[in-house]
């Protein structure tokens, strides 16, 4: 063609060239617009349950508050709410107990989902899996059946036994995602040294696996610690410091919930500063598994 | 932290695959083997006990129980409904939270400065642990009067009374319900999302962008459809949390009405399988009680239906990439 | 002359002692079992930790007075014998009872009476323990054209008459500005424009929304013998179950209460207290408001009418098969009786008469015989409870002393036989 032509094309697909650009960039702010506000309306609510903690729970975090017993407000006196000082000493032992049976069952049962591979594992692979989606409800509602009323009594260790229906089959999928994490190389390697399979294991898998079990084991004792629906109906109250599983017993989101029947205001605020309590709790637990992977992963 | 985005074990992708222990470790078989056997026999009987229950609940309940009313109190135990009222609201729960979850990975990744992306990814991993119960009492107390005295009026006047926002409110309702669990699970979608997408190679998206693609064409076009089975992963696990949630939605959810049979509109009352359980246990015991099991054993198929179906899907994907 | 003065004098002083002595004796309950109570030196403790739990309705009542019965026990007997209240149902308190996991059901409903429970009522003591209203609280609101109204209402309060309650609950009366409701409220009129209007008819929530209790609720129950009383036709015998005509249900009071205190042209029911702490106002029912007086004036006349009619005693056994038309709410408390406030009625603790063991059952006794007579006076009232009148007290004690244990194969009673 003409050089006129060639140019008037050129200049054709140049600026077709920049309009495609130009139609990019905008689809691009478009959607940048788009993100921002997505985590604009991500950020208002968590920011209000956020300043409701802190700001309503606030209030009542003291030392008092932590070492008190409650105290049921009369009408004369709605501020005399007490503390939490039984909630978080049966908090500590139900939970407490739930870990110590939940962890050890948890991690042997993942080496043993791993270890073996035949049709009775891969069933029980698949029950764990159903049971990490059923809502707490339905094993608050077997542990209130199977325990308190063949027994007639609330204890404390019936709200543990719950808890670990919740705990070990969501610390066994974390555990076995974590040994199948390390390469199959180690084991190989064990193997062909001539070790047992135990000692390739304990000696070699499981210690390398380590660092994510336990993170699994603390993401879900985060979880455990704030669980209400299977502890309120079979661990019965306690409005004393015990610990005595042996019990009745409170925990700390059962302390929220009774809170939240008694119907004044201030003692549904007071439920802020128990949540505060709580999270802070489960927090310390977080950061705790966190050191405990810093430092298994400098070695 | 990174978390678990698959809940899938079965599939033995680099496992040991051995089908008997050989030589003499016959004490290491035995310790695994006796907490099998424990492990199954604790299911046994959760099972069985379960089914002990439920099996007088179905019978009083007769066929009646795939019908379309459900009134505890009056001897009607038609669970549709309630299945209905579950399903309403985690989809939802998932239809606010997936695209708002996702929108904030991405601007946690891309758009949020440095600085400032540990004090967001605290905040939200600090509300991930936060126990459904201060959720209830959140949704209770400060969402709940303000969707009576502002948003719903105002939904009322701007749609004229037009479906979805037909009938009267009461503030409770699966339009609560939902709500609160969006924001249950908003964490979980953000912090599997961003895990997810930054683990997009980088030669992936700094190659796209120095092709002269744009920001969101990048992200469209290369950054979302490698995080595809993450981002599945984060709705399944959302999808869970929000199917499995009791305590919250018992206090929200406003129960089964003579004027909200159904879930049909934004502003009707409802229940859930499991916040159904919450709210009657307290007459577990009496005669009418063992629907109650009934229930929970629903929920139990449901959830390993569900579970199963889940994991076949994920097989058959993952045939087809071999 | 100096005589006659000490005579007088002396005379004087007698009276005032015998005032004294009797006001004494009216505030106390009878001397024998506030002395018995405070000298009581046998506290064993029982085995295991006994339960009790049930109705929201007494729930502040007992929470006032449990910590005073613990607290007197120095050594903290009392709270290592008898856990803390759990509050849920009236449904759920009787549950409780029957399969043993609690020792003392609290109910609203006696046993039988709702159709819930087929008990043997002769193995069982029924006892009253609490005496309160029915609050019936509302949330009617006026957008900033008529604050007035506001003001109005706040001032006046709304003012139901039975038959207007009765077609609210059975769905008749479906909005505020309803002439029925106006009828009765003719002091809440603002003038607009040329016309007087009716306050009701401008709220800007028109709509009520009724809110009702879950299945299994003893205030519902208390409710609706009221409403049988006035509606028949809607209500032909009390139930426990939920309210058809309500848009949404509670589950307990204390989630009654902020319920209708959250949403505009909210309708409800809770005992008296906790509508109190909610900052929500109740209606008054046929001119009279629902105040500790006033339910006493209910229980006194309402006691009259019992002792009158063929029951042989307060809260007698019912059938244990539960025909509705044959429950006869006369004979076991529920008090509408013309006089007074007139939604109100007693609350029960329910226990196994044959106790396990001497611990339990004088655990049990002693709590419950607390709780009808230390336990109400000012307690009470400062719960917004009626305190429990003279007479209740003593079927109250009458139905304590039928708690027993046994001792060398024979059934012994549980308290004293001194009182």
């Amino acid at each position: 063609m003409t050089m006129t032509n060639a140019t008037e094309a050129r200049d054709i697909i140049r600026a077709k060239a920049l309009s495609s650009v130009k139609r990019r960039e905008n689809l691009s702010r478009l959607y940048t617009a788009t993100v921002a506000l997505a985590l604009v309306v991500a950020i208002i609510p968590l920011t209000s349950i956020i300043s409701d903690l802190v700001g309503k729970g606030g209030q009542f975090l003291s030392w008092g508050f932590l070492t008190q017993n409650v105290h049921t407000p009369g009408f004369n006196d709605p501020h005399n709410v007490g503390g939490i000082a039984n909630a978080i000493s049966g908090s500590l032992i139900i939970v407490g107990l739930a870990v110590l049976i939940s962890v050890p069952v948890a991690i042997l049962l993942a080496m043993a989902i791993h270890e073996f591979n035949n049709r009775i594992m891969k069933t029980v692979a698949v029950i764990v899996e159903v049971f990490v989606g059923l809502p707490s409800v339905v094993f608050g509602v077997f542990a209130f059946i199977a325990l308190v009323v063949t027994t007639k009594h609330f204890l404390a260790y019936y709200g543990s036994l719950a808890l670990c229906f919740i705990m070990v089959p969501v610390s066994t999928v974390n555990s076995v995602a974590a040994l199948r994490a390390v390469p199959a190389t180690l084991n190989e390697a064990g193997l062909a040294l001539g070790s047992k399979p135990s000692r390739v294991m304990f000696r070699v898998i499981f210690p390398t696996a380590l660092p994510r079990i336990m993170t699994g084991i603390f993401l879900a004792l985060s979880r455990t610690v704030g669980e209400t629906a299977p502890v309120l109906f079979v661990t019965g109250s306690s409005a004393l410091v015990s610990w005595n599983l042996n019990k009745g017993a409170t925990t700390l989101p059962a302390a929220i919930w009774n809170n939240l029947q008694q119907g004044s205001p201030y003692a549904a605020l007071e439920c802020w500063g128990i949540a505060l309590v709580l999270i802070l709790f489960v927090f310390f637990f977080n950061i705790l598994g966190r050191i405990f992977l810093a430092r298994a992963e400098k070695k | 932290m990174s978390t678990n985005t698959s809940p899938e074990i079965t599939t033995n992708a680099t496992g040991q695959g051995r089908k008997s222990l050989t030589g003499g470790d016959g004490a290491y078989r035995g310790l695994l083997s006796t907490i099998v056997v424990l492990v199954l026999a604790v299911v046994v009987v959760f099972v069985f006990k379960l089914a002990q229950q439920a099996i007088p609940g179905f019978k009083l309940a007769g066929w009646g129980i795939f019908g379309g009313t459900w009134n505890f109190g009056a001897g009607q135990y038609g669970v549709l409904p309630l299945v209905a009222g579950t399903l309403v609201t985690t989809t939802l729960a998932l239809l606010f939270a997936l695209p708002v979850g996702l929108g904030t990975a991405l601007a946690i990744t891309y758009l949020i400065p440095q600085r400032l992306r540990l004090v967001v990814t605290s905040i939200v991993e600090l509300l991930a642990v936060v126990p459904s119960i201060v959720y209830g009492i959140w949704g209770l107390l400060t969402i709940y009067p303000w969707l009576n005295t502002t948003l719903f009026p105002h939904l009322v006047s701007w749609s004229g009374g037009a479906w979805p926002f037909n009938g009267t409110y009461v503030g409770q309702g699966i339009f609560l319900g939902a709500i609160v669990l969006a924001i249950m699970v908003l964490p979980i979608i953000i912090a599997v999302s961003r895990d997810v997408i930054a683990a997009v190679p980088k030669e992936l998206t700094e190659g796209a962008l120095s092709l002269g693609a744009t920001r969101s064409q990048v992200i469209r076009k290369v950054v979302l459809p490698s995080c595809r089975s993450g981002i599945v992963g984060a709705t399944s696990l959302a999808a869970g949390r929000a199917l499995g949630e009791t305590i919250a939605l018992a206090t929200l959810l406003g129960g089964i009405t003579t004027t909200s049979p159904w879930p049909d509109r934004l502003f009707a009352t409802g229940s859930t399988l499991s916040a159904e359980i919450a709210i009657e246990i307290g007459g577990i015991t009496g005669p009418p009680g063992k629907v109650l099991f009934s229930l929970a054993f629903i929920l139990m198929v449901i959830v390993g239906g569900a579970t199963y179906a889940g994991r076949v899907i994920v097989r058959n994907a993952q045939k087809k990439f071999q | 002359m100096k005589k006659s003065y000490r005579s007088s004098a002396v005379a004087l002083a007698a009276s005032l002692a015998m005032v004294a002595f009797s006001s004494a004796q009216a505030f106390a309950g009878t001397p024998t079992v506030a002395q018995y109570l405070a000298n009581d030196n046998v506290k064993t403790v029982p085995a295991s930790q006994l339960a009790m739990g049930g109705s929201s309705f007494d729930a502040n009542l007992v929470n006032a007075d449990y910590p005073i019965w613990t607290g007197q026990d120095q050594s903290g007997k009392n709270a290592a014998s008898l856990s803390a209240y759990q509050s849920h149902s009236s449904g759920t308190g009787r549950a409780n009872l029957m399969n043993g996991t609690y020792q003392i059901g609290f109910s609203d409903v006696p046993l039988n009476a709702a159709g819930q429970d087929t008990a043997d009522t002769t193995a069982y003591a029924q006892i009253p323990v609490a005496l309160g209203g029915v609050s019936l609280i509302y949330n009617i609101t006026f957008d900033s054209q008529h604050v007035a109204c506001q003001s109005l209402l706040n001032q006046y309060g709304l003012n139901l008459s039975g038959v207007t309650v009765g077609h609210i609950f059975d769905g008749s009366i479906k909005s505020w500005g309803d002439s029925q409701i106006t009828a009765t409220n003719p002091k809440l009129v603002v003038t607009v424009g040329k016309t007087k209007t009716n306050c009701l008819t401008l709220s800007s929530s028109e709509t009520i929304k009724l809110l009702s209790r879950t299945a299994g609720s003893g205030t519902t129950f208390i409710l609706q013998d009221y409403l049988n009383a006035v509606d028949s036709a809607n209500f032909p015998y009390p139930t426990s179950n939920a309210f058809s005509a309500a848009v949404a249900t509670e589950s307990n009071s204390a989630a009654m209460a902020p319920a209708v205190a959250g949403l505009p042209g909210a309708f409800g029911y809770v005992e008296q207290g906790y509508g109190i702490q909610n900052g929500l106002k109740s209606a008054l029912v046929g001119g009279v408001a629902d105040t500790v007086s006033n339910v006493a004036a209910d229980a006194t006349q309402g006691l009259k009418l019992i002792n009158a009619s063929t029951c042989n005693s307060f809260s007698t056994d019912q059938p244990t098969t539960y025909v509705a038309a044959n429950v006869n709410t006369q004979c076991f408390t529920i008090v509408n009786s013309g006089k007074g406030y007139p939604i109100a009625g007693f609350s029960y603790a329910i226990v196994a008469k044959h106790q396990a063991d001497q611990a339990t059952a004088e655990t049990i006794a002693k709590f419950l015989l607390f709780l009808a007579y230390n336990g109400q006076g000012n307690n009470a009232i400062n719960a917004y409870y009626t305190p429990l009148p003279a007479a209740v007290q003593a079927v109250a004690l009458t139905k304590l002393k039928e708690i027993t244990y046994s001792r060398n194969g024979v059934a012994t009673q549980a308290l004293s036989t001194t009182l």
